[in-house]
C-alpha cells in the first residue's frame, strides 16, 4: 500500500513535468494565441478583448499557476478552433480510441501469446518458421496499406463489412460510456451490437497487426530462454504433461519480461491511432489531435498530450503491479 | 553381485558441435545393483553427466547415443529408457525449482495430487520443517539446503526405483552437505532405493557410496567396492586421483598433481587414454583400448598392466 502511494506520487510528478514542458513550449512558440483565437479578420481591439478574456495578458508564471488550477478542477481549457471546452470533446473522442486500442491489444495477445509459445516449442522447425513469418509480416505491413486492402476486399468487393465509421447512420442508441460495444449492449438490441461489431472488425484487425507481431516475437524469445532452464527439464522428467509445461510452468516465467513491452504497445497504439482513425473515419483522439495540430490549436494539443501522458503513466503503474503478481521475487518496495 | 538393476554396455555419446565432433562418452560399461549407492567420480569433462543425461533421454537431439542398456534384465532404449524408472537430483537446486510457482504447486504437478496432506508428507520425509507452510513458500524464500530437500521431495514424488544425483551437494556448504548426504542415505535405507551419486569429491563418495566407478575420458578406468578402490586402487589414474585428493591425515604434505591434461573430447584416442600421463606406460598401452578386467570379484580396472603389479 505504501508502495502504491509512493508510485502514485512519482507518477504525479511525471505528469506535472510534462504539463510544465508543454505549457512552456506552447508559450515559446512565437505566434500570438490571442490573434489565433480571435481569427484572421479580427480587429486589434477584438484581439485585445480576447487576450483579456483568456487571461493571456497576465505574467507567464501567473498564467502557469491559473492553468494548473484549472487542470485540477478538470478544466482543460477552450479550443481555439471550435471554442468548445476541450474536456468535453476529449470525453467524446477518447472512448472511441480506447475501445479500438483495448480490443486490438486484447486480440493481439489472445492470438500472439499462444503462437509465440507454439513457435518456441518447435524452435527452427516448420511451424516455428511459419509463425515467425506471420510475425515479421504483421509488424512490417504499413497500417494504411493493410487497411486499404481490407476495405477493398471486405467492404467494396464482398460487401460484408461497413467501409468506415463507428455505426451505420440509421443506428442510434444512448451513449452512456462512449464505448459503443458497451453502450449497444446496454441498449438491449442485438442488431445494435451487431452493427457496432461489424464496424469494429477492420480497424481492430489493422490496429492489432503490429502488436501481434511484437507479441509473437517477444513471447517466442522469452519462452526459448525459459525452456532451456533446468526447472523445465526437471518438470518434464517428473512426468508433467507438455501442455502444462509450456502454457503454465514456462509461460508464467516468460510473460513477466514480455509484458512490460506489450503494455507499452497499448499506450503507443493510443497515441499512434490517428492513421487507423483517418482511414476508417473513426472519431477518436488521434483525429481530434491531428486536426488540432493542423490548426495550431495549442490548448487542444497541450491537453491531448497531457491525456496521453496520463495513459502512459497509468499503464506503467498497472504493469508494475502485474509484474509483481507474476513474479514473487519482484519486491514492491 | 546380484542381478543388476541397471546394466550399461559400451555406451557412446557423441555431440555434434560447430567446432567438430565431441566424444563425451567413449564406451562405458557399468552395472548398478539394486539397493546400492554407486559413486561416480572423475575429472571435469570426463563424461559423468553426459552418461546419465543420455540414459535419461536428456541429450540434445543432435547427439548420437548408442550402446546396450538393460533395466532389470530387459533391454531398453539407450537414450531415455531409464526415464520411467529414475528421478534426477540436480547440482544447483535453485535452478531446478521454478521461481514463480510455490513449492506446493510444483510438487502437486509431479506428485499427481493436490492433496495437501499427501504433499506435506512428502516434504516431511525430506526433513523440511513445517511442511504446510513450506508448501506455500516460493523457492527464493528457502536456503540452499532446504531447496535441495525440496528437489529430493520432487524426485521421491515420482516414486522412482533409481535416483540419479548429479553432484547434489557441490553447491552447498559443508554442514548442509553432510545433512543432505545423511538424508539420501536414510531415504535409500527406508525405501530400498538405488542411487547413482556423481561427485568430484572422493571424501563424499567414501562416506556415502557402496561402490565407486572412476571415469576417465569417457570410459570406466576402475570400478569396485569403495574400500577396494579408494584403499587399493589398481589403475594408475585412479591411484593418482586419490593421491591428489587432500585428506585430514595429510596436513602439511604436498599434494600430488597429475601431470598433463585430460585428452580433449575432439581428439581421436588410440589405446589407453591415460597413456600420455602415466608413469607405467609401455608400448602395448597404445596398441589397443584396454578392456575392463576383474582383479577380484568386487573390483575391476581397465589397465593392461594391473597384473604386472604396476
Ligand atoms: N550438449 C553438449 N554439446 C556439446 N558438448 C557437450 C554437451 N554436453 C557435454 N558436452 C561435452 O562432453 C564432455 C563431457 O561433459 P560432461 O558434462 O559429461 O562432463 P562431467 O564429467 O559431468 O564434468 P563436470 O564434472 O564438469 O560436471 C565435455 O567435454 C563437454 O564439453
Ligand atoms: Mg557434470
Amino acid at each position: 500500500m505504501r508502495y502504491l502511494l509512493r508510485r502514485l506520487l512519482t507518477s504525479l510528478g511525471v505528469v506535472l513535468g510534462v504539463v510544465t514542458i508543454t505549457f512552456v513550449v506552447a508559450r515559446l512558440v512565437p505566434s500570438d494565441p490571442a490573434a489565433l483565437y480571435a481569427g484572421p479578420r479580427a480587429r486589434p481591439a477584438q484581439v485585445e478583448q480576447v487576450r483579456q478574456d483568456l487571461n493571456l495578458d497576465a505574467s507567464i508564471p501567473a498564467q502557469y499557476v491559473s492553468y494548473l488550477g484549472d487542470l485540477f478542477t478538470g478544466d482543460l481549457g477552450i479550443s481555439f478552433a471550435n471554442r468548445r471546452p476541450i474536456a468535453e470533446d476529449l470525453l467524446n473522442f477518447l472512448p472511441a480510441t480506447l475501445e479500438l486500442a483495448l480490443l486490438a491489444t486484447g486480440l493481439s495477445m489472445a492470438i500472439g501469446i499462444p503462437l509465440g509459445v507454439w513457435a518456441a516449442a518447435r524452435q527452427d522447425r516448420r511451424r516455428d518458421n511459419g509463425i515467425r513469418l506471420v510475425a515479421v509480416t504483421s509488424v512490417s505491413v504499413p497500417v494504411f496499406w493493410s487497411a486499404l486492402i481490407l476495405q477493398l476486399f471486405f467492404a467494396n468487393r464482398l460487401g460484408l463489412l461497413p467501409l468506415s465509421g463507428r455505426t451505420s447512420s440509421d443506428v442510434e442508441f444512448a451513449e452512456r460510456t462512449g464505448f459503443f460495444l458497451i453502450d449497444s449492449v446496454l441498449s438491449g438490441s442485438p442488431s445494435n451490437v451487431g452493427d457496432v461489431l461489424t464496424h469494429l472488425v477492420m480497424p481492430v484487425i489493422v490496429m492489432a497487426a503490429y502488436p501481434l507481431g511484437l507479441t509473437i516475437r517477444l513471447i517466442r524469445g522469452s519462452m526459448l530462454e525459459v525452456l532451456g532452464e533446468p526447472f523445465i527439464e526437471a518438470a518434464r522428467l517428473g512426468g508433467v504433461p507438455e501442455r502444462t509445461v509450456l502454457f503454465r510452468l514456462a509461460l508464467k516465467n516468460a510473460l513477466a519480461p514480455a509484458l512490460t513491452i506489450l503494455g507499452l504497445t497499448f499506450a503507443y497504439s493510443v497515441s499512434s491511432a490517428f492513421l487507423v482513425e483517418a482511414v476508417f473515419n473513426w472519431p477518436g483522439i488521434g483525429r481530434y489531435l491531428t486536426d488540432a495540430i493542423i490548426r495550431v490549436d495549442f490548448p487542444v494539443i497541450t491537453a491531448a498530450t497531457l491525456v496521453i501522458t496520463v495513459i502512459y503513466v497509468l499503464v506503467n503503474l498497472l504493469l508494475d503491479l502485474l509484474q509483481a503478481r507474476l513474479d514473487p521475487r519482484v519486491e514492491l518496495e | 553381485m546380484t542381478a543388476p538393476l541397471l546394466s550399461v554396455r559400451d555406451l557412446r555419446v557423441t555431440f555434434q558441435t560447430p567446432t567438430g565432433v565431441v566424444r563425451a562418452v567413449r564406451g562405458i560399461d557399468l552395472d548398478v545393483a539394486p539397493g546400492e549407492i554407486l559413486g561416480v567420480v572423475g575429472e571435469s569433462g570426463c563424461g559423468k553427466s553426459a552418461t546419465f543425461r543420455a540414459l535419461l533421454g536428456l541429450s540434445p537431439a543432435s547427439a548420437s547415443v548408442v550402446g546396450d542398456v538393460r533395466w532389470d534384465g530387459t533391454p531398453t532404449d539407450t537414450s531415455g529408457g531409464l526415464q520411467p524408472h529414475a528421478a534426477m537430483i540436480y547440482q544447483n537446486p535453485g535452478a531446478a525449482l521454478n521461481p514463480v510457482f510455490t513449492i506446493g504447486q510444483q510438487l502437486a504437478l509431479v506428485a499427481g495430487t493436490d492433496d495437501p496432506v499427501r504433499l506435506s508428507e512428502l516434504l516431511d520425509q525430506v526433513g523440511l520443517p513445517d511442511p504446510p507452510k513450506a508448501l506455500q513458500a516460493y523457492p527464493h524464500e528457502f536456503s540452499g539446503g532446504m531447496r535441495q530437500r525440496a528437489v529430493i521431495a520432487f524426485a521421491l514424488a515420482q516414486k522412482p526405483r533409481l535416483l540419479i544425483a548429479d553432484e547434489p551437494t557441490t553447491a552447498l556448504d559443508v554442514t548442509t552437505q553432510a545433512q543432505i548426504l545423511d538424508l539420501l542415505a536414510s531415504i535409500r535405507e527406508e525405501r530400498n532405493l538405488t542411487v547413482v551419486f556423481v561427485s568430484h569429491d572422493l571424501a563424499v563418495i567414501s562416506r556415502i557410496a557402496d561402490r565407486v566407478a572412476v571415469l576417465y575420458a569417457g570410459r570406466v578406468a576402475e570400478i569396485g567396492a569403495v574400500d577396494d578402490v579408494l584403499q587399493r586402487p589398481t589403475h594408475p589414474y585412479a591411484a593418482a586421483l586419490i593421491r591428489s585428493t587432500p585428506s585430514p591425515a595429510m596436513v602439511g604434505e604436498d599434494l600430488a598433481t597429475i601431470p598433463g591434461l585430460v585428452p580433449d573430447g575432439r581428439a581421436e584416442i588410440f589405446g589407453c587414454a591415460f597413456a600420455d600421463r602415466c608413469d607405467h606406460v609401455i608400448d602395448a598401452c597404445r596398441a589397443e583400448t584396454p578392456p575392463l578386467r576383474a582383479t577380484s570379484p568386487t573390483h575391476a580396472a581397465a589397465c593392461i598392466r594391473v597384473e604386472d603389479g604396476a
